[in-house]
Parts: C-alpha cells; structure tokens; sequence
C-alpha cells in the first residue's frame, strides 16, 4: 500500500532510516482532533471522522508480536461543496492511506467516513456501490491506470457500464462528452492508452472520474509524473472543471505549490496525523507548528 | 583551467522510428571547480549529454563532435581507456538510488569497489576509506552500516551511498543526473546541501541534471536550457533567471506554480500548448516552433541564429526583442 513509515523522519536528519516509525502514541498533538461527532452541514460533501488506520507488518519473528503500523492516526476533516482540500506531507505520512479511506477502498480500524451524510463504510456492499458514482478517484501513474487493453471510449464508459442502466448510444455521447470537457476530441476513443502522451492519458483518468458526474474527486497525486509544462495544463483543467461543474476535490500532494495552487483549505500530514490545518492563505503565510515550516523552507525557490 | 570541452555534441539514437537525435550541436565548457546545470523536460536530451560524457550511450546510440577532458577527446577513447576515467576521473550520481545499486552487495563494498579498481588499494585500506565517505556524507554509525544491503537504508540515505561511490576516487568532475528526484522535498535538501558542501571543499566540478527550475537556481553558477536536444538558452543561473529570454524558458517559468503565488492573484497557469516533440521527427529549424506564440514562417526552414544578449547569456531565437518585450511587460 506503500504506507509503511520506513523513511527518514525529516527532524532527526538521515537518522534511523529502516526503523519502522511507529507513531501510535497517544501524546501526538494534532490541531484537528475534534472528539463529538461532526454536525454535518447540508453543504458539507465529505465529512472524516477520527478516522484511524492500522496495518500489521509480516512477523519479523516467531517469539514477538508483527508490528504495527499507524498509517492514519486520527483524523478529522470536512470538506464543503465545490471546495478544494489539499493534503500535503511527504512519503510514508499516511496521505494516500487516507485517500483510500475517504474512497472506501480500505476498511477503518476506527472513525467513520461519511459522504453526503451516509457512512460510507457501514453501507451494505450493493449500497456503496451504487454510491461510488458520486465520489471517483484519480491516481498518481497515468500508465498504470489504464488498461493497456481496451480503448480509450471502454476505459470512460466503464464506471457507467458498471453503475448505470445506459444504453451504448447515451453512454457513447457521455463518452464524447467528458473527453470535450478535458480537452480530447472525438476521435480519440477509438485509440488506446499507448497512443497518447503521458498528460493526455491523464486527461483520460479525469475523464473516466467525471463520466458518474461525481460531486467528490479525490485524486492522489494527478500530476507527479507529469512534465511542468504539461503539469500546468492539468492543474488548469482541475480548476476548469471545479468553475463549470462545481466538483469538490481531495487532493493528495506532496508538491506544496501545487497544493497551494488548488487547493482552499489545506492540511499539512506527518506520520498518520494532521500536524497543522487551516486556509492556504494562511498556513503558507504563517505557518505554526515546526513541521510545516521545515516542509516550506525545504522547497528549493527561485529568486530569494 | 578547462577542465571539460564539449564541442558540438550531436547523439543519434537509433529508433524504431528511424534515427533520432537526442543531443544537437551542444557546445559548452567547464572549468575546473565550476558548476552547470542543465534544465528541461524530458526528453530534451539532459541525461543522454551526460551518458555521451561518461561513454555509456546504449548500443544503438553514437555521439559525434568532441567531449574532451582536460585536452583529451573521450569519444575517441576505448573501452579500456574509458573504464580509467569512469568511476575515477568523473563520479557520476544517478537519479534512481535503488536501481543504480547493486541489491547483492553491502554498500561498503560497492563504494570500495572504485577504489580496489582504480586505485589498487587492499580491502583494509579501501575500508578504513569507505568508512571516512561514510561519515563525509553523513550517514550515522558508519561501521554498522558498512556492512548494510540497499534495501535495508531509506531513500535518501541510499542516494548518499551513491555520493559516497562517485565520490570515492576523488574525481575532477561530478555529474548528477536528477539526484534528488525520487526524494522528499526535506531529504531533497538535505541531499542538495551536502553535495554543494562537498563540491566546495573537494574543489570539483559539477553538471547537475534536473526538471526543477528551483533546484538549479539553488544550486548552480551556469545553467543551459535544453529543448528538443538543441540548447535554447544559457548564462550565468542568475542572470538568466533575472532576464529570461526564449520562449520556451519563459513558458516553463510561468508553467510551475510557485509557493508565493497565490490562488486568488494566480487563477491560471500560463501554460504551454502541445506536448514536447518526437525527436525522431524533429521539425527543420527551430524545435519550439509548433509550441511557440512568436513563431514566424522564418523560424521553420533554419535552425534560429544564437545570439548573446549580455555576458555569457546566450539565446537560440529569431524573435528575442519580442519575447523579453512581452515578458517585460507581464
């Protein structure tokens, strides 16, 4: 899952690195703990509550007990109509974890992920199915998300083929449809992932994420593999589509300038918690708690 | 004192799609304790310039023009020749710490294996040496994790194995090809940090290969823009960044969100319309000509002229008044 707290504690310098940092305890401070259940606002798209998950580790030996890893330790979040919510950190802080979460692809230990007030995680498995076309999810690699097999129109239409009674000519014209919001044409669907470039094809993922008419994107990572130039085409898209559909958006990021860019309200995430939480505006501002200010003195600038 | 040469460098790679050539008539010289970076998206040719220098381009490639090193031409060299400069004379540092170490092998011993080679030191010596790189790039307990595996230390501890290896012969020349790109911005500057340190009190040379404007603007005394295999632009970092001239430059400053940018004053990103060009069929004359707003019918049949602008600051362009008029004015 890629979660396993194996790097270097950005504090202790280059120390302890193949420990497995285990960051369980009970006395981690977190600006966002927020203990009585959430008021859920008719506005409010997703709401995470205390949300805790925790992996157990392949027994290292037969005389002790597997280690545990706290991937997400407790965390609390809304995220209102039409906003964006950025999290940032860096590897192994718990963030795509906690997309999976959100998105219902990992079962809690803890806490409860509710969209649109429902919890996603007690609904029976044919109720979040039929749900999941309100919150879709874009990943990092646009390489190895597409099925190098089926072409570009199957790889859009599949989430309605799987979640909607539609007919091949309405299925085909939603299909024609996405791919003009994010900027493909019509031509393209007859061709596979192969033929296109590595922005192109990540069009495609936010094109299969937008054929449900989703109200919730969570998209980890959508441009870390993507070159600046083409970098930049995607993140106007996302705003685009956020101005002319209102979409909501979890974005999952450890590039803070991208999450700046984007995003409204953002949390900045350390081993499974939210260290520091608020407005963009303001945490980049005038950051308070120490990890924050190491992430953004990290970032190498130009000018200054 | 010159230290590296590199006069009119042109790779051909053999492709499926026919010939194609990842590096264009690339001139530049490096003296000696000086520092280069090279900046562009892929493809652009940065990291095969650097596989041209050390000779390792891949069997359907060949480099035409002169690389020379303190006077001698290293593309006329053999093999033999070239394992006395590799690993001894230029330390190369590569982007992907965990393929570029050998998963078998304690680290101690891959960073003694250059200096066993070129040096013929004996093991007790070449330890005692592994340990002293060890504690250079600072990796704590040197004497445990001598004797550690890859994948028993994390990322960035990993990639200051691969200092220590490119390090360990004292070489003139330290090449570093996207060295911090698989890692987090903290443990990126950590990284960054150590290898300017290092370049300083060795007295190397260095050409750093990144995507990342900021990386080099932190980083480097000279700079070369590179698109399409062809140089675009280059100069001093400073005065570069400070009066960017080409086109495609200026698209890529403007392409990167900054972390003092802000969402309300910066909607938009400017972006660069297209996608980076097939180098097997590259168009005749300017490269950035089917992404580029100035583009005239003048920039098509021939390569644009290059011009020097101010000290050392030169600029591939038909249409320089134009582009710095406009970014002047933005």
């Amino acid at each position: 899952m890629g979660c396993k707290m194996t790097d270097t504690d950005p504090q202790a310098g280059a120390g302890d690195a193949d420990t497995v940092a285990m960051s369980g305890t009970a006395n981690k401070t977190t600006v966002a703990v927020a203990k009585p259940a959430p008021v859920i606002e008719p506005n409010t798209v997703v709401a995470v509550h205390d949300v805790h998950k925790h992996y157990t580790l392949p027994r290292e030996t037969l005389w002790r007990d597997p280690t545990l890893v706290h991937a997400v330790n407790g965390v609390t979040f809304t995220i209102e109509k039409g906003r964006s919510f950025g999290v940032v950190g860096e590897s192994g802080c718990g963030k795509s974890t906690l997309a999976r979460c959100v998105m219902g692809l990992e079962t809690l230990t803890q806490g409860s992920v509710e969209f649109r007030g429902q919890n996603i995680h007690a609904l029976p498995v044919e109720e979040l199915r039929q749900l999941r076309r309100h919150f879709q999810m874009v990943f990092q690699d646009p390489f190895g998300s597409l099925d190098p097999r089926m072409k570009v129109a199957r790889i859009v239409a599949e989430p309605i083929e799987a979640l909607e009674d539609t007919k091949l000519d309405e299925r085909r014209a939603r299909v024609i449809e996405v791919l003009r919001a994010v900027g493909l044409k019509e031509s393209d669907t007859d061709k596979y992932p192969h033929e296109f470039s590595g922005g192109q094809r990540q069009r495609i993922a936010i094109a299969r994420a937008l054929i449900t008419r989703p109200a919730l994107i969570v998209a980890d990572e959508p441009v870390s593999a993507l070159d600046v130039s083409v970098q930049a085409q995607v993140l106007n898209l996302l705003q685009d589509l956020q101005d002319e559909f209102g979409v909501t958006y979890l974005l999952i990021s450890h590039d803070l300038a991208v999450v700046k860019f984007v995003c409204d309200e953002v949390a900045v995430m350390n081993e499974g918690v939210f260290v520091e939480r608020g407005p963009t505006e303001e945490i980049f501002a005038n950051p308070q708690h120490d990890y924050t200010k190491t992430l953004l003195a990290a970032v190498p600038q130009i000018g200054g | 004192m010159t230290l590296l040469a590199v006069d009119n460098l042109t790779v051909t790679l053999n492709t499926v799609r026919g010939p194609a050539r990842a590096v264009r008539n690339l001139s530049f010289e490096l003296q000696k304790g000086q520092t280069l970076g090279i900046v562009g998206e892929s493809g652009c040719g940065k990291s095969v310039t650097a596989l041209a220098i050390m000779g390792l381009l891949p069997e359907n490639g060949w480099a035409d023009g002169t690389v020379k090193l303190a006077g001698e031409n290293l593309l006329t060299h053999s093999e033999d020749q070239m394992c006395q400069v590799r690993g001894n004379r230029i330390g190369m540092v590569f982007q992907e710490p965990m393929t570029s170490l050998n998963p078998l092998h304690t680290v101690g011993r891959q960073i003694a294996e250059a200096m066993r080679l070129h040096r013929g030191v004996s093991k007790a010596e070449a330890r005692t040496e592994v340990l002293r790189l060890l504690d250079m790039v600072g990796i704590p307990e040197p004497t445990k994790r001598i004797n550690s595996y890859p994948h028993q230390l994390s990322g960035g501890q990993r990639q200051r194995v691969m200092i220590a290896m490119a390090l360990s012969c004292g070489p003139e020349l330290l090449i570093a090809d996207e060295p911090t790109t698989a890692l987090d911005v903290t443990i990126q500057k950590q990284i960054l940090d150590l290898i300017r340190n290092l370049i300083e009190d060795l007295g190397m040379a260095m050409i750093l290969i990144s995507h990342n404007l900021g990386v080099i603007y932190q980083n480097v005394q000279d700079v070369i823009v590179m698109y399409g295999g062809a140089r675009v632009e280059s100069g001093p970092t400073h005065d570069v960044f400070a009066n960017l001239s080409h086109p495609y430059s200026q698209g890529l400053f403007e392409a990167v969100p900054q972390i003092d940018d802000t969402k309300a004053s910066r909607r938009r990103l400017r972006t660069i319309p297209g996608t980076v060009p097939e180098l097997a069929d590259l168009p005749a004359g300017c490269t950035f000509q089917d992404r580029c707003d100035y583009v005239t019918d003048a920039c098509r049949p021939t390569q644009p002229p290059v011009v020097q602008i101010a000290a050392g600051h030169i600029v591939a362009c038909l249409h320089i008044d134009a582009a710095r008029k406009q970014w002047a004015a933005r």
